[in-house]
């Protein structure tokens, strides 16, 4: 919602008409998905072959061919450690010397950073593929966003009304970001988006899409706090609902906190708390493949201790480690602490007291851990709600945002505020606030300057974000001059400042000289983020080896489903045919025929529609087969054999069920992540 | 931005320091439910335009007429008494402060200083809740000199002299109160 973006006065973002689809699209730290609006709720889609719906956001770069995403990415990060991007959301908007600095802290150790470009020094490069490329986190995201975009585009297309196919099916897109994420994250992941193709209509605040979703879907009204503690970062976020109006009332947050610092912890606990503690943190440096799989293991046991009391590890020498919920919640307090202060500046902000809220919602995966519940339970004095699923929830947020633009809803209004604070740098470093954190948007503030020095012609001007008392420890958004003012004496020259925040975020910054009544013409230039010309030419470098080979991937993915179901349908036949008739064996056959045809095509749309024609026709054949096994079963045979029979009827479920159709609904429990077959 | 009408004209309500919350709540909502750019992201460029002026000075007007300190000094701007540190700095007459009030804010300075130095979290505690009771004395000063200027017949310049000082003394509280959290939120 709030992307700040300098634009020159009076200049404001096009917005094409728009008749297509559009999307929300959570692009987290650990995880992504992809939501869309039908028949007025969200629903989140399948990313992969099997339904799933949350993508890891994970990127592999192999030494050729196009990079692989996902699961298939994650099965990649211990054997090729430098090449397997994860959290890339971590590194979005920083600069070289940010990342060394937290190189120097023990992060990102098993990326190699590559020089960076002559023409941007200021943009992060990792040196992938076996060194034989160099991506910008900006691309790494990117990735994730096309691979989404493609999946999105696949399930749109087979519903009904569908899309011709040179057609892009979406018309636009939201994507969240962190509420607390600055002007610099928030500009790169507008890039990433740009460079997957997507026309990219707001960034929407993470928690203010869960509450959207939230107080959508539970009908509710009143005063909420949302705790968004994710894979790497930390929002909270006040929020008044009231008849369909969603006011923010106050944000605040840690764009460096979350879930993978307690996988650190953990990790920290296992090797720190044994004799031969050095050695092996000696050893896991050399290999990062090693720590890669440590912090996976520590990840599944911070799974682990949400259920149970104590788990059992393995360290990559063998040594197996038990760990307590108590230690574990001793390691990560810390952590969780960090939260507080923020906690306390949203509710001051919102000038609130715990007692006034009606609720405490709670997003991200990292709110499982049970430490985080109690902790949050007892900062606010009430115990958190938590029905909605927390991975899923700002997803289908940022689809209603989605729909609310494209469609201009009328029964839900989104009012945002601007996060940072905005100011001027002043003589001696000090900054001006001109407009404070947390105003309500669009907004607009002016003040009023002057000169400093006698016979001054011109001003300096330098706008920053952030709380700190000076430039330096802001975060530098624009520098630009205003010359021609007659010469005066100090303090004579009235220098009109005025910040314009329009309803995307966007920053227009003007300024007038009074005395004089002439106005200066500006030329403002931002000190980061991609030019066009940048992002142009990496989307012809992605048209060379990203594209296609993305729908080439989709059309593998098909073509091994349906050598599966084939397979499994061949069997069934064989053992069970006689239970069909000589029209529903025809019937069968027809729909057979016709996937193995479509399979043997190029299109991997033609071969999903076959599998499902296959799934229609064949779905009595399976009720029967399974009425038949479990007939067998309960007519006076040993409990073993009734046993193995259910096993059986349970066996064609799950052949039939194997039959994916991307028109249907998936059960939305079923958040199962399984590899792309055929990727690999 | 400039714009045509004032902040009570903007929400619908008279120029009076007493207005009711949850109407004044209401009536931005109803404002921004009809001009919100999100509502209007189809109509065409001209319309989006004014638009997003009316939604501007909604938020603005909000801002300014939902806390008391900001409101009382937007009425005393009204009746042409600027308290705002732009017009000083322009030139305009800078109002005097009681002597003794200031050297009272300098030792409450120094007690801070001196508070910090020794880590004494209690004591600043304490400060802070000393300022917030001199702050609500000062508040109900200038709800009394409001009812007191709408009871008269015409403009009472004894009476706005003491709302702007009641007015400028808040301010130098909310400053001393904001570096003290400012302080403490860095060091925390």
């Amino acid at each position: 919602m709030s992307l700040l973006q300098i634009a020159e006065p009076g200049e404001s973002p096009v917005k094409a008409a728009c008749k297509g689809r559009v999307v929300g699209i959570d692009l987290g730290t650990t995880h992504s998905l992809v939501a869309v609006v039908e028949d007025a709720s969200p629903r989140c889609l399948a990313v992969d072959a099997q339904g799933g719906r949350l993508l890891p956001s994970i990127v592999s770069y192999p030494p050729s061919g196009p990079p692989l995403v996902g699961e298939p990415a994650r099965a990649r990060a211990a054997s090729h450690p430098h090449d397997t991007i994860a959290s890339v959301k971590r590194m979005m908007g920083r600069s070289p010397d940010e990342i060394a600095a937290q190189q120097s802290h023990g992060r990102f150790l098993q990326y190699r950073l590559a020089p960076s470009d002559p023409k941007s020094p200021g943009v992060v490069r990792l040196s992938v593929a076996e060194a034989r490329r160099a991506v910008t986190p900006v691309e790494v995201s990117a990735e994730i966003l096309r691979w989404l975009r493609l999946c999105a585009e696949e399930q749109l297309s087979t519903a009904p009304g569908g899309v011709d196919e040179d057609d892009s099916i979406l018309d636009g897109v939201v994507i969240t970001v962190p509420a607390y994420f600055d002007d610099a994250q928030r500009q790169a992941t507008k890039d990433a988006g740009r460079l997957a193709g997507l026309n990219v209509l707001r960034l929407l605040n993470e928690p203010t899409a869960a509450a959207l979703a939230y107080g959508l879907d539970q009908k509710k009204e009143g005063k909420f706090a949302v705790y968004d503690l994710g894979g790497g970062t930390f929002d909270i976020s006040i929020l008044d609902l009231h008849d369909g109006i969603f006011t923010v009332m106050s944000t605040a947050g840690d764009t460096a906190l979350g879930g993978d610092d307690m996988d650190q912890a953990l990790a920290d606990l296992l090797i720190d708390g044994r004799s031969d503690g050095a050695a092996l943190r000696l050893a896991l440096q050399q290999d990062p493949g090693q720590s890669r799989v440590l912090l996976a293991m520590a990840r599944q046991i911070k799974h682990e201790l949400t259920e149970s009391e104590q788990a059992t590890a393995t360290l990559p020498n063998g040594a197996r480690v038990a760990v307590t919920r108590a230690q574990f919640e001793a390691a990560i307090a810390p952590i969780v602490q960090r939260t507080a202060a923020s906690c306390r500046r949203a509710l001051k902000d919102a000038e609130l007291s715990p007692t006034d809220l009606d609720g405490v919602v709670l997003v991200g995966g990292a709110t499982r851990v049970p430490a985080v519940r109690a902790f949050v339970a007892q900062i606010f004095g009430q115990p958190p709600l938590c029905d909605l699923d927390p991975d899923q929830v700002v997803a289908l947020g940022a689809a209603v945002q989605a729909d609310i633009l494209q469609n201009a809803r009328t029964d839900a209004l989104l009012i945002d505020v601007t996060p940072l604070s905005l100011g001027l740098e002043l003589m001696g470093g000090i900054v001006e606030k001109i407009i404070p954190r947390n105003s309500r948007i669009p907004t607009g503030a002016r003040q009023v300057f002057t000169t400093y020095a006698d016979g001054q012609t011109g001003f300096d001007l330098h706008v920053v974000q952030g709380e700190r008392e000076t430039a330096q420890e802001c975060r530098s958004l624009a520098r630009f001059k205003l010359t021609g003012i007659p010469r005066m004496a100090a303090g004579m020259a009235r220098l009109e400042v005025s910040f314009v925040i329009d309803e995307n975020g966007l920053l227009a910054v003007a300024a007038r000289e009074l005395t004089s009544g002439r106005e200066a013409h500006i030329t403002v230039k931002p000190s980061y983020g991609l030019s066009d010309e940048q992002v142009e030419k990496m989307l012809l470098d992605s048209f060379e080896h990203g594209e296609s080979d993305l729908r080439q991937r989709l059309l593998i993915t098909q073509r091994v489903e349906a050598e599966r179901i084939l397979t499994a349908l061949q069997g069934a036949l064989a053992r069970d045919g006689h239970l069909l008739n000589e029209a529903e064996r025809q019937a069968i056959e027809t729909a057979q025929a016709a996937l193995v045809t479509a399979r043997q095509g190029s299109d991997h749309r033609r071969i999903a529609d076959a599998i499902a024609a296959l799934d229609v026709a064949s779905k009595s054949f399976a009720q029967r087969r399974m009425d038949q096994s479990l007939n067998q079963a309960v007519s006076g045979r040993a409990v073993s054999e009734i046993e193995a029979a259910v096993e059986h009827a349970h066996d064609i479920e799950g052949a039939h069920a194997a039959l994916p159709s991307h028109a249907q609904p998936i059960d939305p429990s079923d958040a199962r992540i399984r590899d792309l077959g055929g990727q690999r | 931005m400039p714009t045509a009408r004032n902040h009570f004209e903007v929400l619908g309500f008279p120029p009076t320091y007493f207005i009711d919350r949850a109407e004044l709540e209401a009536r931005y909502r109803e404002g921004q439910r009809h001009s919100h750019p999100d509502r209007f992201s189809r109509a065409p460029a001209s319309e989006r335009a004014q638009v997003l002026q009316r939604a501007t000075d909604l938020n603005d007007a909000y801002r300014v007429l939902k806390s008391d300190v900001r409101r009382a000094e937007y009425l005393l701007s009204l009746r042409g008494i600027d308290l705002s540190e732009e017009a000083e700095q322009a030139g305009g007459k800078k109002r005097a402060l009681d002597p003794l009030f200031l050297s009272d804010v300098l030792e409450l300075r120094e007690e801070l200083q001196e508070a910090r130095l020794h880590n004494d979290g209690a004591r600043i505690a304490s400060m802070g809740a000393d300022i917030r009771a001199r702050m609500a004395q000062e508040t109900q000063r200038v709800a009394a000199g409001f009812s007191r200027l709408s009871a008269a017949a015409k403009d009472d310049a004894a009476a706005l002299d003491a709302l702007a000082d009641a007015l400028l003394k808040l301010r130098y509280y909310q400053r001393f109160l904001d570096d003290m959290t400012a302080h403490e939120e860095a060091t925390a």
